[in-house]
């Protein structure tokens, strides 16, 4: 629109990158598939998508750089610089850098990823035109020796935002079809650019444990149709539960810490390295594995609580619950609660790198084979805003500190 | 008036009649001595016009009637599809034209072997029983050889007709269209259909999601409609636009077959002043120009159903009237060798921008 700095190439786009795998991302958005719309932001190290519902929740998926092949981000100049003579409507941040930000139709955007991700049914018609038939069922889906993951032809995936306020252009193409598929997808003006605020050094509590045993809980929770859940962590039995009351009744689902939960700092902590901002993309998906050889690893691998005290936070299932689909998919789960009582869910989400291509092999893999499908790590957060805030309650009423039943998946007790 | 024949592809013939039924409950069918004919006229949506050859279908085929040995019924397909379907496993199945109570009905004799252990085969007749609703007016009765283990299933299904009059047939023509402006041969119709299906799901998400601003309240029966165009140059567009997104694919390297100057009206001067020889002049075979494209607007869930014929995985061809129609030849045949003349003749009208 305005004049561009001379060193720049006026037809040169703001963003573009390519993908192997639309499969991937795809896999990864839905897990924060539960809003309208997605705000997305781009800047040098990857893409951010978050999803926010009312204020009270929010949903971030960061699709690092390294999950592209080709990843191109041309940072437009600062406004403050001197050929800012005119008047430039952009925004009011005094930010030194303007990261550009819009928003897009969420579902729009996984439907477009989805015509490759899902390539069974566009395989060649095959000699049996009947086995072609495409199945309802991701999950029966299962490549075939013709379909074009596994002879290792790439579907590419090309992102393309030629400037601010331009729709986003993705373009799929399958040589092996001969098909391409052109996405325009209408970008909007974000409505705000503000996350959820969530305190890292007022972390009052943490836990690391199996995505399967918290989603196991919430399923367990669910039935009783709630419209609020208290999670509760506490030094002393029970370290963490969930607790709900609804028309049918109550549920109240507690984790016990097993016999040899200590308060140590787990060493092999995967959530560890993602300093203050979420850095999906760390490979190695192997570190976590690598915890508990001998004996099955507690059922919360990590347990921190800030005092000898009990936290209880009480939050709106249906928000909870809006989670589920992508505990689901994850591997493990880090619940943090913070001073204020936002909670935050960092996921640890294994994604298959197909057949490698384009898959950047940086250090970290010795203790995966190479040359084998090697899944790759990224990181899904959710964080929730509390019903009430600062409710806290005394001491942990029990004091079983020798909590039986390890491994198990917590108590269930029905009340009423 | 006669009627008798053997089901020679049972697995043809389902497909077939699903495909139909999809579009309608009843169709049109013509028997004389060299062919069968499969009309659906809906009140709504597509119209298909198909001609079997009789081998595709039957063998031992006889025909008689007073005029001229042509029987037009109206068959409904749902009964008939569901008979067909008792009949995938059978080792043969017969159909003929009779009377029950006075009332025409087509009557599908299946004859089905099963060769199971002696303490299963209580349960192979009792099970086809067990499937009862679908049997209704069926009579199950099994032929049991003592000395081997093979136990015969008959299973007769009684599907009402009605017999049409030469005056009720009369007035039924096929569509007439101009001169097509581009000849292409569609993709595998699966491949076709598993984008267009999603490009007409993503559509009505974005549509009921919006509907809350009171927007387009006027088609709440009729789906969105897709946009598909075609050029000269082996391309073929299938598009949509909604709110939030303009999405199409493009298929590129498909052949645009030649006009045979023998069947053209006016021969080699008739080809050459052919719309399609015009539009040859346009485009380019990356379908990167706006050029040279004819395109039409259609319904996205009628086409779902148009598109089911896939399943009988032929040869489609698809003509495309630029802002008035689509017609798909659909071959039952793959091979170009195969004389087989059996064509199924979708006829699709476009929608108005």
């Amino acid at each position: 629109m305005s004049d561009v700095s001379d060193e720049d190439d006026p037809d040169r786009p703001l963003f573009t990158a390519v993908s192997s795998s639309a499969r991937q991302l795809h896999a990864l958005l839905r897990c924060i598939n539960f809003g309208p719309k997605a705000q997305v932001q781009i800047s040098a190290e990857g893409l951010r998508f978050s999803v926010e519902e009312s204020s009270a929740m929010e949903g971030l998926a960061f699709l690092d750089k390294s999950l592209f092949t080709t990843y191109q981000f041309n940072a437009p100049p600062p406004p403050s610089s001197a050929s800012s003579n005119h008047s430039t409507p952009t925004d009011a941040s005094e930010d030194t850098t303007t990261v550009p930000t819009f928003e897009i139709s969420l579902s729009a955007l996984l439907s477009t990823l989805e015509i490759l991700s899902t390539t069974p049914s566009l395989a060649p018609a095959g000699r049996d035109p009947y086995s072609a038939i495409p199945s309802r069922n991701p999950y029966l889906s299962t490549p075939t020796a013709f379909s074009p993951h596994t002879l290792g032809l790439p579907s590419i995936c090309t992102f393309h935002y030629p400037h601010a306020g331009s729709p986003l252009l993705l373009t799929l193409s399958e040589a092996s079809l001969n098909l391409r598929t052109t996405a325009e997808l209408t970008t909007y003006v974000p409505h705000s650019e503000e996350d959820i605020p969530f305190a890292r050094d007022a972390v009052m509590a943490k836990i690391i444990m199996r995505a399967s045993y918290l989603l196991d809980g919430i399923v367990e929770i669910a039935s009783t149709n709630p419209d609020k859940v208290t999670m509760s962590v506490s030094s002393t039995h029970p370290f963490f539960s969930l607790s709900s009351a609804g028309d049918l009744g109550s549920a109240v689902v507690e984790f016990a810490r097993g016999k040899d939960g200590n308060r140590r700092r787990d060493p092999s902590d995967p959530f560890d390295q993602d300093g203050d901002e979420m850095t999906g993309g760390a490979d190695g998906g192997g570190i976590a594995r690598a915890a508990g050889t001998d004996k099955p690893p507690p059922l919360l691998e990590t347990f921190q609580i800030a005092r000898k005290t009990r936290i209880s936070q009480t939050y709106k299932f249906s928000l909870i619950y809006a989670a589920a689909r992508a505990l689901a998919v994850a591997t493990k789960v880090s619940v943090r609660m913070d001073r204020e009582g936002v909670l935050s869910l960092q996921l640890m989400v294994e994604v298959d790198t197909g057949t490698g291509v384009g898959a950047k092999e940086n250090g970290g893999a010795e203790n995966v084979e190479r040359g084998k499908m090697q899944p790759k790590v990224c990181f899904v957060e959710f964080r929730f805003v509390p019903l009430v805030a600062g409710d806290r309650e005394d001491e942990g009423d029990d004091d079983d500190e020798e909590e039986e039943g390890e491994g198990a998946e917590g108590s269930e007790t029905e009340e009423e | 008036m006669r009627f008798k024949a053997g089901i020679q592809n049972i697995n043809t013939f389902n497909k077939f009649t699903a495909s139909l039924a999809s579009l309608s409950p009843v169709a049109w069918v013509r028997l004389d001595e060299t062919e069968v004919r499969f009309t659906v006229i809906p009140e709504q949506g597509t119209q298909v016009w198909s001609v079997l050859s009789i081998e595709t279908i039957f063998e031992q085929y006889t025909i008689q009637s007073a005029a001229d040995n042509v029987v037009n019924l109206e068959v409904p397909l749902p009964s008939l599809q569901r008979a067909l379907k008792s009949a995938l496993n059978a080792t043969s199945a017969n159909i003929r034209l009779t009377k029950k109570d006075g009332l025409p009905i087509l009557c599908l004799t299946i004859v089905s072997t099963s060769n199971a252990p002696n303490q299963f085969s209580a349960f192979g007749s009792t099970a086809s029983r067990d499937d009862g609703p679908s049997y209704d007016d069926s009579q199950i009765s099994n032929v049991t050889d003592g000395l081997s283990r093979h136990r015969e299933t008959i299973i007769t299904q009684d599907i009402p007709v009605r017999v049409m009059s030469m005056a009720n047939v009369q007035g039924i023509h096929e569509p007439r269209c101009r001169e097509p402006d581009v000849y292409i041969v569609l993709p595998p119709l699966l491949q076709l259909k598993s984008i267009s299906d999603r490009f007409t799901r993503l559509a009505m998400t974005s549509r009921a999601s919006a509907s809350g601003g009171g927007g387009t309240a006027s088609s709440s029966s009729s789906g969105p409609k897709l946009e598909m165009s075609a050029n000269m140059h082996g391309c073929l567009r299938l598009g949509i636009r909604t709110d939030a997104m303009n999405i199409s694919s493009v298929w590129t390297k498909l052949s645009n077959p030649d006009l045979d100057p023998a069947v053209v009206e006016g021969g080699d001067e008739g080809v050459l002043q052919h719309p399609s020889t015009r539009m040859k002049e346009l485009g380019d075979a990356e379908g990167r120009s706006e050029e040279g494209w004819a395109t039409v607007r259609i319904d996205g869930r009628d086409w779902g159903k148009v598109m089911s014929v896939g399943r009988l995985a032929g040869r489609v061809i698809a003509c495309f009237c630029h802002e008035h129609a689509l017609i798909l030849y659909v071959y039952l045949s793959n091979s170009d060798e195969d004389r087989d003349v059996s064509v199924l003749t979708y006829y699709v009208s476009s929608y108005s921008p």
